[in-house]
């Protein structure tokens, strides 16, 4: 049963996933032939930074858009199929509430790896001309110091993190959708609030767990040559990620609680 | 006869409001129940109970001898009242889905109905009319063996010729060990298809009597005495 739950959970968001993410990995082979394979390194750099400032401006605006999209096709996917119209449908379907939660979890995750290992891609995409690597070779040992492993090896870590406590959101989401649910009106408005609410509570959390680790206090010697960065950013990640599991943990029990004894489609 | 429904002291309440109050009542197998009352009488919020849709605030509620849950999902057949499929979903696509989830879904039974209708396979679910929709509806769900089949408004986003065929349809695809649970206020459509009749005022049940009792008892059909019960 969780088999055929996940089957048709991607069949359903697999269009406009493939639909988002192929215009971004379009978009991205457009910003690599037009702007990242005509930049000239030698140049001026006021003539050397109007492009990279365009490319960087347009890709923290694309990043984002995907980045929002993602989350929004994860959540409208929980939302319709379990608490909208086609609720109907799904919860009478021969399967326990514990079934569709972890069906929906396992397809979300999915579907937040294989968004971040596009996103990846697409930057890999950008920045592998054979003039970036050139240019790239004349620091890579500055880099290679400051980072503590080679910028290859950097990146991979970052990755594997981001990937790894990615389903972390997926359940924030899913917490969220679910306890708006509990409410006999505005449960959309009440499911956005309680988001940014529970994303204020884990940066408040997070902050204060640098604080209490001292890793907020090292990040103010970053311009040491003691520093670093690659050690820096991973117990970063550790700190972070522990905190967002055990949040998650906690929002999980707390969506299946919801979805097994509050069940009310009205 | 064995019972297929049985609901002890059954309340359900938004707030303050009092949806359904302390209904008590029993459905033997291998009849066809008209589930009758007007607008905001509870019908839905009973129907929403037995399929898990809602959560009970009081009393107890089973089927074929179950609480709500995955066990009895496999023996009720279910027909909301309103579009429950994904419209970007062909026909197809939710005969498939209704397959895969559904061990005694025939699909050989749903391709026919759909055939003798003239329903495009292909036509996707959103491009469909609200009628053809319903009927497709219909048609997955009556395409089920299942043991209890429970039907809120089937016919009454369609014409006086579709309501003929669903109710034939109706007729036609159950067997005579299941019971059928249909809601409507249509109910001289609906009437002589029906062996027992559940009037819901309120949130309380007033009458439960089989539709013979009823002519004999009262020397009425169920629409006059619905409408003598119901008066405004």
């Amino acid at each position: 049963m969780l088999g055929k739950l996940i089957k048709y959970d991607l069949i359903y968001a697999s269009k406009v996933f493939l639909l988002i993410h192929g215009i971004y990995l379009l978009i991205c082979v457009a910003l690599r032939i037009l702007i990242m394979d005509r930049l000239d390194f030698d140049a001026r750099p006021e003539v050397f930074m109007t492009p990279v400032t365009l490319i960087t401006v347009l890709m923290i605006f694309v990043l984002s858009a995907v980045t929002l999209a993602t989350s929004l096709l994860i959540a409208l996917r929980f939302y319709r199929n379990l608490f909208g119209r086609e609720g109907y449908l799904s919860w009478t379907l021969p399967a326990s509430p514990s079934e569709h939660l972890l069906a929906k979890f396992l397809s979300g995750f999915l579907l937040a790896a294989v968004d971040i290992t596009i996103i990846a891609t697409g930057i890999v995409i950008i920045v592998t001309g054979p003039n970036v690597a050139e240019a790239y070779r004349q620091i890579a040992s500055e880099m290679t110091e400051i980072l503590g492993v080679s910028l290859g090896a950097y990146s991979l870590k970052l990755f594997f993190f981001t990937v790894l406590f990615s389903f972390t959101s997926v359940i924030q989401i899913y917490f969220c959708v679910a306890l708006g649910q509990l409410f006999q009106g505005h449960r959309v408005l009440f499911a956005i609030a309680f988001y940014f609410l529970t994303g204020f509570v884990v940066e408040i959390l997070s902050t204060l767990l640098l604080l209490v680790s001292g890793l907020l206090t090292e990040q103010m010697t970053f311009s040491t040559s003691a520093f670093n960065l690659g050690q820096y950013t991973e117990k970063l990640y550790l700190i972070t990620g522990m905190l967002s599991v055990i949040l998650a943990a906690g929002e999980y029990i707390a969506a299946q609680y919801i979805m097994k004894k509050k069940i009310n489609l009205i | 006869m064995k019972t297929i429904l049985e609901c002890r002291g059954l309340t359900k309440k938004y707030g303050n409001f009092s949806a359904l109050s302390d209904l008590t009542l029993t459905l033997e197998r291998g009849q066809i129940a008209g589930l009758l009352g007007p607008n905001g009488s509870g019908k839905t919020t009973l129907i929403k109970l037995i399929n898990g849709l809602l959560v009970p605030s009081g009393g107890e509620l089973k089927i074929n001898g179950c609480a709500p849950g995955v066990e009895t999902k496999k023996i009720i057949s279910y027909l909301p009242d309103q579009d429950c499929l994904a419209s970007q979903l062909r026909v197809k696509d939710a005969l498939r889905l209704y397959s895969d989830f559904y061990k005694d879904f025939s699909m050989e039974r749903a391709v026919n109905m759909l055939d003798t209708l003239e329903i495009d396979r292909s036509s996707r679910l959103g491009a469909l009319s609200k009628g053809t929709k319903e009927k497709v509806q219909l048609i997955l769900v009556m395409s089920r063996d299942a043991q209890l089949y429970v039907l809120d408004e089937p016919i009454g986003g369609v014409d006086p010729a579709a309501r003929d065929y669903i109710l034939r349809t109706i007729l036609t695809n159950y067997n005579e060990n299941a019971t059928i649970l249909i809601s409507t206020h249509l109910i001289s459509d609906i009437e002589n298809v029906l062996d027992r009749v559940l009037f819901l005022k309120a949130g309380c049940l007033v009458l439960n009597e089989s539709v013979d009792e009823i002519r004999t008892k009262y020397g009425k059909s169920v629409d006059a005495l619905f409408r003598e019960v119901f008066r405004c």
